[in-house]
């Protein structure tokens, strides 16, 4: 079943800027889907425009078998988690435990069902030891991590990512991607880190210029070389071997 | 033109506290009804931005001085009236606590002075009319302008009206006034100025920010709240210029004269203060009522007051360094 | 107001004395304010005893000195501006402390004396409570929900803004630009508009976690008022009466002076 569709979806930002050109493609149920690109090649705005933050120009984008109403838009936010490029976007209340809480709160959820829900976030983020801290003192990487245990404290049916690893150092990008592994979660990816797309993802799409260059099976063209330069990309490091 | 809490009497500070408790309530309570939480999140940005905005001076050529974008204005540009309102509030709340700029008490003044003003009166009824008048950049300028001037002459007004309640300053208020008014003329041009830019910048990039907040229809009874205390203010104001204007130099003489100012309780001279404190100072100690009334008996007062004062303050410190360690040993 | 004093004061974040409920400092505060303010014109050392307040706070919480002159510094010319006309037009002249001197000057004097006695405490307060310790006490006061969540949201951002700004302005200074009325636009217009994208993905992220309105659910326990609150309350307050209703300074100093000669 097709949880997203998009189809033919043009924007381009009120200075001008044409951000994405007639792009089509969707997210099934179950998949986990990566996104990679050159910088300014839309990833984020295509995020933000599935999250309903942006309105297309152009096209439509339909959420399980339903173009996006603003009743709609509103149940697709309840069941979808997004992780901004700038975590500061998503970390409001003063201590970490209290945001990762401010989710399942609002889902009325009785006190001791919220507690359980916030501690096994912040177990699977494995930041328990940040919990009574200030969202502004935390390290970049951190705040990446707190606002992920916000997400998954809320149980959303599909997760939309952006740049979810960047600032991690290597022990908390491997247990990220273990958890996005694990999940049963639909997710889309939208990253530079193409070895966690060749990691975890099924399916990969390939973004330049704000149009879809490519839409397939991982790993297919992650390994060609001249296509992922056209595109300015490199192949993953996992598939090269540095020293040959 | 913040009113410092040093400034105002508590009257006048209680009166304006119930004045901007009211408005707040008001405000809230009308948002609440209309159930639109679509921008909440814009208004902690923007009264965060706001007070991020004033802490860039622009430097004003020929003059050495700096100025700053105004407050009000364009967070009602952007919010409406209600939530520029509440912006405003959360705004001055801050600097009260965290800047030292106005205080716990003087918080009611300043939230009428530089909220109530700009966001009710000045937006709605200077800013929109002359953005709708003349189109496009140069109405929002011109607006901006204007009501940036209007809204900072109306405020710095109350400051003087409630300095002068309050008992504060023995320069003749004509001149007060005078000082006042042109002194915020000048910044309120800077400053509508400086806000007009800053909108037009946005205008020319996101045209539909602007109109969307502009065709918001305003509640019937947040006009009525409005109303009521804009003839109040415009009611005080009257009598008060009346009286300034009927005795040059009588200041709050005359103000006590007429309404009776019941918070200045004490006598006036200071020879009659000093018997007044010695009568005090005497009925606990009856012993010492017998004492010569020389003229180094003041000298006296002065010793036990001096040495008094130390005391109490030293007792002060040790008190709470003792209960510092007491604490911090539990 | 200087951006500085925003993220380098301790006073900032961080609630250091779990000891006291901000609730309770804040009655406290006002209680204090309002007794200092209700002194006559003319009234100076009389008022002294109440910055034993201050002080109690002040040492027991551990703030720092300088931070607070600093900032008194920043606000003390208005103050100034008002009251130095005083000693101009209020000429009556008269004995004090053994010297000549006219009204205004005593007049004046006792303003800045409030403005000494005023500031501290608030700063203090402030310090000891600390920003969320206010915006929780805010919460628990019944205040509505709107200027509730509009407090936290300013909490949050302030600071993220103010380091925004400030490396707008030092990026542009460090490349000699100047900061006139003139070019507001092309400072501020930027900012602005980042700060209205920015405020729609905080919209959309409020939304996808449920946001209803209600920013900060409030707890049962932060309402609570102890005994020892309660006591520390009733203290300063017949303190501060006592100040106001005796001549402290003179009693406690006559009574040693009494003592000792
Ligand atoms: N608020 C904005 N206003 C105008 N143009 C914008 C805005 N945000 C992004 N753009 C432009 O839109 C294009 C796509 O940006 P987007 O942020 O979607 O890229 P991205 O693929 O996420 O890049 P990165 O990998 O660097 O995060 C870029 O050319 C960018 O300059
Ligand atoms: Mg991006």
């Amino acid at each position: 079943m097709k949880v997203f569709e998009i189809e033919n979806i043009c924007y381009s930002y009120p200075d001008g800027t044409k951000a994405l050109n007639d792009l089509s493609f969707s997210v099934y149920e179950g998949e986990i889907l990566g996104i990679a690109g050159a910088n300014g090649s839309g990833k984020s705005t295509l995020l933000m425009l599935m999250m309903g933050c942006l309105s297309p120009l152009h096209g439509k984008i339909i959420y399980e078998g339903e173009k996006l109403s603003k009743q709609k838009l509103m149940i697709m936010r309840r069941e979808t988690g997004i992780l901004f490029q700038d975590p500061d976007d998503q970390l409001f209340l003063p201590t970490v435990w209290e945001d990762v809480a401010f989710g399942p709160r609002n889902l009325g959820l009785t006190e001791e069902e919220v507690a359980l829900r916030v501690n096994s976030a912040l177990r699977d983020t494995g930041i328990e030891a940040l919990a009574n801290k200030a969202p502004w003192k935390l390290s970049g990487g951190e705040k990446t991590l707190a606002a992920l245990a916000g997400l998954f404290a809320m149980r959303p049916k599909t997760l939309l990512l952006d740049e979810p690893t960047s600032g991690l150092d290597p022990k908390s990008r491997r247990e990220l991607i273990n958890i996005i592994g694990r999940t049963k979660n639909t997710a889309v990816i939208a990253t530079h880190d193409l070895d966690m797309v060749m990691d975890v993802c099924q399916r990969v799409v390939i973004m330049k210029n704000g149009t879809i260059e490519s839409d397939g099976k991982v790993p297919g063209v992650l390994t060609d070389r001249e296509f992922m330069a056209s595109c300015g990309l490199e192949i993953p490091l996992s598939l090269t071997s540095r020293f040959s | 033109m913040h009113m410092a809490d040093a400034l105002v009497s508590p009257a006048v500070g209680g009166v304006f506290w119930v004045v901007s408790a009211y408005l707040t309530a008001k405000s809230s309570a009308v948002l609440k009804k209309s159930d639109d939480t679509g921008k909440t999140a814009l208004m902690g940005v923007l009264a965060a931005f706001v007070f991020a905005s004033q802490m860039i001076n622009f430097s004003i050529p020929g003059t050495g001085s700096s100025g700053h974008i105004g407050g009000g204005l364009l967070l009602s540009i952007f919010l409406g009236p209600e939530r520029a309102f509440l912006s405003m509030v959360s705004i001055l709340a801050v600097q009260a606590f965290f800047f030292a700029d106005g205080g716990l008490l003087a918080l009611g003044c300043n939230i009428f002075n530089m909220g109530f003003f700009p966001c009710f009166i000045a937006y709605p009824f200077i800013y929109i009319k002359l953005s709708e008048r003349i189109d496009g950049t140069k109405g929002i300028f011109w607006g901006a302008v204007i009501a940036s001037i209007a809204g900072l002459i109306m405020g710095a007004f109350f400051v003087v009206l409630q300095t002068a309640f309050s008992g504060i300053t023995s320069l003749p208020l004509n001149m007060f006034m005078l000082l006042m008014l042109l002194i915020h003329f000048a910044i309120g041009a800077v400053e509508g100025f400086a806000t007009a830019m800053a909108v037009i910048y946005v205008y020319s990039k996101m045209p539909g920010v602007l109109t969307e907040s502009k065709t918001e229809n305003r509640h019937k009874e947040m006009k009525r709240a409005v109303a009521v205390f804009a003839l109040l203010a415009l009611m005080t104001g009257g009598l008060f210029s009346f009286y300034a204007s009927s005795s040059p130099d009588g200041l709050e003489w005359s103000i006590e004269g007429v309404a009776g100012t019941a918070e200045i309780e004490a006598p006036r001279s200071l020879p009659h203060s000093f018997s007044a404190l010695i009568h005090e100072r005497f009925a606990p100690l009856p012993d010492y009522a017998f004492k010569n009334k020389a003229a180094s008996e003041n000298m006296g007062t002065t010793v036990s007051g001096v040495v008094g004062s130390i005391i109490t303050l030293a007792i002060a410190l040790a008190l709470g360094m003792f209960f510092r360690k007491r604490n911090g040993r539990q | 107001m200087r951006l500085k004093d925003l993220y380098r004061t301790e006073i900032y974040d961080e609630s250091r004395g779990p000891f006291f409920s901000p609730l309770v400092l804040l009655a406290v505060t006002f209680v204090y304010t309002v007794a200092v303010v209700s002194f006559d014109r003319y009234q100076t050392f009389r008022m002294l005893p109440l910055a034993a307040y201050p002080i109690f706070i002040g040492s027991f919480a551990r703030v720092s000195g300088r931070d607070i002159f600093r900032k008194m510094l920043t606000v003390l010319p208005f103050v100034i501006f008002i009251g130095i006309w005083n000693p101009f037009f209020d000429t009556t002249r008269t004995e004090y402390l053994g010297i000549m001197i006219s009204m205004g000057w005593i007049s004046f004097f006792s303003l800045i004396l409030k403005f000494l006695l005023i500031v501290p405490a608030t700063l203090i307060m402030v310090a000891a409570t600390g920003f969320d310790g206010l915006c929780r006490t805010a919460a628990s006061l019944g205040l509505p929900d709107v200027l509730v969540t509009q407090f936290f949201l300013l909490q949050r951002y302030i600071r993220l803004l103010a380091e925004e700004t400030h490396n707008i302005v030092r990026a542009r200074v460090f490349r000699g630009g100047k900061i006139t009325v003139a070019n507001a636009g092309n400072i501020c217009g930027p900012l602005l508009l980042r700060c209205l994208s920015r405020s729609e993905r905080i919209h959309s992220a409020l939304m996808c976690r449920g946001f209803g309105g209600q920013l900060y659910h409030k707890h049962r326990r932060e309402n609570r008022i102890s005994v020892h609150d309660l006591i520390f309350v009733l203290t300063w307050v017949l303190f501060f009466s006592m100040v106001r209703i005796f001549d402290m300074p003179v009693l406690i100093g006559d009574l040693i002076v009494g003592c000792v000669f």
